[in-house]
């Protein structure tokens, strides 16, 4: 009972965290789009913000649909998977931005100085979703 | 590591999500149980072998490792 509430409110903060992200997304996109005039431009950058939100909301909704039918959200072989998720990302990261920082020095990839952890973060992120995925349909 | 899930089950007739319900864990974890693609904890396994009304000795199959000999001659 404890753990069923526990899981709700996990659903709840995910939603809210989702909601937070989605709006961000939505507004940047805005603005973006009135500040370059543009059509065309940030096409791309629009695409990869649908994704994101298209796939949270699959998320989001698997969670609630197995926690309506009384599954828990998490067990023990979930934990196992994000924690070997995220020690993959953990050292693959590591080195996306030992590379990023040597391509940005060495071979001219012009890269503001200010979105390197963004993109650090975002590597790292895509790294844990596809270690996710790839331990997930592998198994042990 | 083979395992007696599935034939139990049936024997118990009891859906996946039945025992999934019963362990406390996701039907996925059952389906990869069953499939022989996750090693439980040992708690799992004590929690399916009560559920299935059996022992984790008769549930779980466990390989021989003795057997094994490595190319260069050394026992596992």
């Amino acid at each position: 009972m404890e753990n069923k509430r526990n899981d709700k409110k996990t659903l709840l903060i995910m939603a809210v965290l989702f909601s937070f992200l989605a709006i961000s997304i939505i507004f940047w996109c805005v603005f973006d789009y009135l500040n370059s005039g543009k059509k065309n431009e940030g096409i791309g950058v629009i695409a990869i913000a649908l994704t994101i939100v298209v796939f949270g909301l699959k998320l989001i909704k698997d969670k609630y649909d197995s926690l309506k039918q009384g599954e828990p959200l998490k067990d023990e072989r979930s934990k196992k998977l994000e924690t070997k998720a995220a020690a993959c990302a953990f050292y693959i990261g590591i080195y996306w931005l030992l590379g990023l920082s040597i391509a940005i020095d060495n071979f001219g990839l012009s890269i503001p100085a200010s979105s390197v952890p963004s993109l650090g973060i975002a590597g790292m992120a895509i790294i844990f979703g596809l270690s996710y995925w790839y331990f997930s349909k592998r198994g042990e | 590591m083979k395992n007696r899930i599935k034939e139990l089950r049936a024997k118990y007739n009891l859906t996946q999500e039945d025992l999934a319900k019963k362990t406390g864990v996701r039907r996925e974890t059952i389906v990869f149980l069953e499939g022989g693609k996750y090693n439980p904890s040992l708690n799992l396994a004590h929690d399916v072998a009560d559920a299935l009304k059996t022992t984790v000795d008769e549930l779980f199959v466990f390989e021989e490792k003795s057997n094994k000999i490595t190319k260069r001659g050394v026992l596992l």
